[in-house]
């Protein structure tokens, strides 16, 4: 174990990937000479060369169009996304193409290929630059779409991203790229898709969450502890797959649920999830499940605004008494 | 001997109708030759001849519909004759829904289907939806475990919903012991007469207003215990002095009348729109009577001494038993007082009358052991509870208004100045 | 590079050098005609679902381009694919099934016509949005020669799928790896002077498509897409190229289809009969069938061979995508995450 930033348990990951498969590359924006925006890929391009670390043109339909001519004959590109709202400019190769040739050709080719790169809201980065796209991607069938909360997971979920057969979505957080935790040192230690774990238990009422918004979750567990409240918080990981187990197990024993998501509400994760939750453990429940969203806005600039647009602690420590009929 | 069929013109095309035949059957046609014309849901045109030939079977005069694929007539050799109208050997080729369904469609014809479908639906439409309570799930799955009817239960939830809370703190009646408790075969206990007894209006009426309280109105309850030590005292003395036989509920009714002077809140009405604060108190004052409940009220009731209120409500009372009682003097309250203190009834929740914003449910005065500056001692108490609307009482603001109630009640002397 | 702007048509020296690969290549066409109409046959007659798209009257672009074919190529198309599939080597009978939606079908009935996908012949895909699929073939290329191979992409186009935002990134970033040598791709315009029902003046602000590439550094030259004696020449010495540099390039084939856009296509109100009729005068078969009967490379009896066996071939798909079951259900789940 060393405890890493989740930044560089991702740089760890491509570098331990790169050297482990020769048919790995990264492709993308200002990535080898500038040496990333976020620097994940510094010191990349000097290590394995400009036919493996590939600075495109801002060209997202292309890259990523490329990246599927390659994966379906063997290789395993890396697509980075400067930021993943960019990434709209290839929703055509994306969900048309990456999802679904695997599935039309009747399996004839597989698609291993991971898009990565942060999305969420920053700080003043306003409105074509906040946005969160994990329910969006999470809609279509034949992609995964992981959403790592921790330093070891960006590694392992990465890897494994990486190392798999199915275009990955692989939506980093840019306020977590600071974030400290202990990474496995181990080159195989991968992490699965579709495993959802608990990260704290308690009694009386099951917070489920997912990337940025599980520290929140955590956070506001800690002050309801405090007032006696305890949370058991879960942590999805994935979108697509969506384990969702763990929280109906959790749900039969707490009976109310909060879902916390950072992206606007109608037609978000939240709302998928609370409704699974319904269908499944409906009689369980002694409280209608609680969603924790962003505000239905564009994301405002103003300091302030930005603030009251984004979900906080006190957003979940409300939501989790509305559960618990203690408002 | 070619066929001429009914094409395909489009990707959800599964008919065509023949519009007209330009050429009949038995006459000879070239190749290229129009046959007839066809109606599809985007067009119509024309069918030629593939080959040369004489015009024959034709099996779909004008007008007919026919489904994509089926033979329309043939085009061949002279006397050429098919074994059967061809119509009848084409499997209508376009059901993609019921080939896609085989399985499906092979187990009845589609008119049983139909009919079996719509009654199950029919079946699936709960019972009596307008007069449910609202409860949790779980409420309702551990009030079916415990044997808990939930029409027993008090919600506290928002909306009055029935949350596990609220099963938990109730006692299961036993079904069991009711059965127990039936005639033995042979007993001489007279047989009790069933019946069904037709809702008069008024008992309508209270079930529609009781049921819309409890319904949108968010209840919550408050209860007190209060020592009527010294205010039992006082009635005796005020009945001495004046004659009047003034009950313990027409003091409570002065008390809460003047209580509720300092407590706008409680003396108020939830709106769509805004909340009013009444200028006026008007007690109503629940009334038992055959048919059923009427409430009616004390206007001023602030400014009345205990003897007027006292007159009053027996005056008004014996109007609600006989069934006198003029709508203003039963509308227009602003907060009501419900009293089962007589039955022996100790304490219980009463619903709040809309659109009042709270009930006070006074229970028997009884004497009990309390103790006193480290004494036990036996003094009269009365526990009272009340059922506060919280879109407009809080709980802070009901358990202030039950302080200052306290107050009066406990120190009467208050009530007569 | 000189780039030649001229379309070239054939010269008839050296024809008869190599007539056993002239009666191939016809005899292909003829499979390829006989085999579109046995599809619009069975279209109309509600056997084949969906859309339906025919390569009739464009034959001699995707048979002489892909006479060129070499194992290990990989090859793109639009929706218009059942040519390229039939000429890489598809059993016609795996195709047919394909377009009845039978789970022998090639996709085991999960494409159809639209996405007809053959890996191991070289077909890497038939799709439905229109030039979406430029991208994968550049992406392709790179990959080919990023494992060290001689081997190149082949992406079929139409004129109406050079207007959206993937075709200009897609030929950007061709010609800009091409640069290095990392884009051996070659990119086929199948002008057929139709977007759909929309005219090339009228859907594109420069008419000479070809000219396009050089704003993408890739040379391009135009050829007569019905003479498929041009048409194999040109693609010849272009894969050459593309297989020796690693560049990539283009070829303007301006074509013509015979039939509607789709077979939905009834009215055809964007185009004359009388234009259609004239169009069929330069029928790319029977200009091959003239010429190679005038060079006495094939005789007539040999033509109506080829016919015959033609016949038989989609006449035996159809037999065959008849008979055949349709998918198991449990392949609704299959080959997905």
């Amino acid at each position: 174990m060393s405890e890493l930033t989740y930044r560089d348990a991702i740089h760890r990951a491509l570098v331990e990937e790169m050297d482990r498969d020769p048919n790995v590359l990264i492709m993308g924006e200002d990535i080898g000479v500038y040496e990333g925006t976020f620097r994940i890929t510094a010191g990349l391009l000097k290590k394995y060369g400009a036919n493996r670390v590939i600075d495109t043109p801002i060209a997202e339909a292309g890259m990523v169009g490329t990246a599927i001519g390659m994966a379906m004959l063997g290789l395993r590109p890396i697509v980075e996304m400067m930021t993943f709202n960019f990434a709209l400019v290839a929703a055509d190769q994306i969900l048309n193409h990456a999802a679904k040739i695997r599935y039309f050709s009747g399996g004839q080719v597989d698609m291993p290929m991971v898009i990565r790169g942060p999305q969420g809201a920053g700080v003043q980065l306003s409105a074509q630059h906040s946005q969160s796209f994990e329910a969006f991607y999470g809609h279509f069938p034949g992609l995964i779409v992981a959403t790592p909360a921790t330093p070891a997971d960006a590694k392992g979920m990465l890897k494994s991203a990486i190392r798999g057969k199915d275009p990955v979505i692989f939506l980093e957080n840019a306020a977590l790229y600071g974030m400290k935790g202990e990474v496995p040192d181990d080159p195989d230690a991968v992490e699965p898709f579709g495993v959802s774990r608990v990260v704290r238990e308690g009694a009386h009422v099951t917070i489920v969450s997912y990337s940025r918004m599980l520290v929140l979750s955590l956070a506001a567990a800690a002050k309801l502890a405090e007032e006696g409240i305890e949370a058991e918080v879960i942590d999805l990981r994935t979108i697509r797959p969506l384990d969702l187990d763990p929280v109906y197990q959790s749900v039969r024993k707490t009976h109310r649920a909060v879902v916390v998501q950072e992206q606007w509400k109608p037609f978000g994760a939240a709302g998928e999830i609370a409704a699974s939750i319904t269908e499944t453990v409906f009689d369980e429940l002694d409280a209608p499940v609680e969603r924790v969203t962003g505000e239905d806005v564009p994301m405002p600039y103003a300091r302030n605004l930005e603030l009251l647009a984004v979900p906080h602690e006190e957003h979940v420590i409300a939501a989790v008494k509305r559960a618990l009929y203690r408002d | 001997m070619g066929e001429i069929i009914m094409p395909k013109m489009g990707d959800a095309m599964t008919e065509g109708r023949v519009v007209r035949w330009h050429k009949k059957a038995g006459e000879k046609v070239t190749k290229g030759e129009a046959l007839l014309e066809i109606e599809t849901d985007k067009v119509n045109l024309d069918l030629e001849a593939e080959e040369d030939g004489i015009l024959d079977n034709i099996a779909f005069e004008a007008g007919a519909v026919a489904p994509v694929g089926a033979v329309l007539a043939t085009v061949g050799a002279p006397g050429a004759k098919r074994a059967e109208k061809p119509a009848a050997a084409v499997a209508p080729a376009a059901a993609p829904v019921a080939a896609a369904e085989p399985a499906a469609a092979a187990k009845k014809p589609s008119g049983e289907i139909s009919v079996h479908e719509k009654k199950t639906a029919e079946q699936e439409i709960p019972a009596g939806v307008a007069g449910r309570r609202r409860s949790s799930p779980l409420a309702r799955k551990m009030a079916a475990q415990k044997g808990i009817d939930l029409a027993l239960v008090a919600g506290s939830g928002p909306g009055g919903r029935i949350v596990a809370a609220d099963v938990e703190r109730t006692r299961p009646v036993s079904r069991t012991g009711a059965t127990a408790l039936a005639p033995a075969p042979g007993s001489r206990l007279p047989v009790l007469e069933a019946k069904v007894v037709p809702l008069t209006a008024m008992r309508r009426t209270i079930a529609k207003r009781l049921a819309e309280s409890i319904g949108p109105v968010p209840h919550f309850f408050l209860t007190v215990d209060l020592d009527v030590t010294k205010l039992l005292q006082q009635r005796e003395q005020v009945i001495e002095i004046t004659g009047v036989k003034a009950s313990v509920n027409d003091f409570i009714v002065r008390a809460v009348a003047l209580a509720l002077r300092s407590h706008p809140l409680v003396n108020a009405s939830f709106g769509d729109e805004a909340i009013t604060l009444h200028g006026d108190v008007h007690i109503g004052v629940a009334v038992a009577t055959p048919e059923g409940l009427l409430t009616p009220v004390i206007r001023n009731a602030d400014r009345k001494s205990v003897t007027d209120i006292a007159t009053e409500v027996r005056a008004l009372a014996e109007k609600a038993r006989s069934r006198k009682l003029l709508p203003d003097e039963y509308q227009g309250s602003t907060f009501t007082i419900s009293n089962l203190g007589m039955f022996g009834v100790e304490e219980f929740t009463a619903i709040i009358n809309p659109p009042n914003a709270a009930i006070l449910a006074v229970g028997a005065a009884a004497q009990r052991p309390v103790v006193d500056a480290g004494q036990v001692v036996v003094r009269d108490r009365m526990k009272v509870t009340m059922s506060c609307d919280h879109r407009v009482v809080d709980g802070a603001v009901g358990a202030d208004f039950l302080r200052t109630l306290r107050q009066y009640v406990e120190q009467p002397l208050r009530l007569l100045i | 590079m000189a780039r030649k702007k001229e379309t070239h048509g054939s010269s008839t020296h050296a024809l008869a050098a190599r007539a056993a690969e002239w009666k191939t290549i016809l005899r292909k066409m003829i499979v390829i005609r006989r085999f579109e109409e046995a599809t619009e046959r069975e279209f109309r007659r509600g056997k084949i679902g969906g859309y339906l798209h025919v390569y009739t009257g464009q034959e001699a672009v995707a048979t002489g381009i892909l006479a060129t074919y070499r194992q290990g190529d990989v090859v793109y198309a639009g929706y218009r694919d059942h040519a390229q599939t039939l000429l890489l080597g598809s059993d016609p009978n795996g195709i047919m099934a394909e377009l009845f939606g039978k789970g022998n079908g090639i996709s085991h009935g999960k494409g159809g016509s639209m996405h007809l996908f053959d890996a191991a012949h070289g077909f890497y895909g038939g799709y439905g949005i229109v030039g979406g699929h430029l991208t994968l073939a550049a992406g392709s290329a790179y990959a080919l020669r990023y494992k060290e191979t001689e081997s190149i992409a082949v992406c079929f186009f139409g004129d109406g799928a050079m207007n959206i935002g993937s075709f200009h990134e897609a030929l950007n970033m061709a010609g800009l790896w091409g640069r290095s040598g990392m884009c051996p791709a070659l990119f086929v315009i199948e002008n057929n002077g139709y977007a759909m029902g929309t005219a090339v003046d009228r859907h594109s602000a420069l008419t000479d498509l070809g000219a396009r590439f050089d704003a993408y550094a890739i040379p391009n030259e135009k050829v007569d897409g019905q003479d498929v004696f041009a048409v194999h020449a040109l693609a010849e010495r272009a894969v050459a190229t593309i297989r020796e540099t690693g560049r990539p390039f283009c070829i303007e084939a301006q074509t013509y289809r015979f039939s509607g856009h789709g077979a939905a296509d009834i009215l055809q109100p964007y185009r004359s009969k009388n234009e259609v009729e004239e169009q069929k005068q330069r029928d790319p078969i029977r200009l091959m069938i003239t010429r190679l009967t005038e060079e006495k490379i094939v005789t007539t009896e040999e033509v109506e061979a080829m016919e015959a066996e033609a016949q038989q071939i989609a006449q035996r798909a159809v037999e065959y995508a008849e008979q055949s079951p349709q998918p198991d259900p449990a392949e609704l789940f299959t080959d997905i995450v």
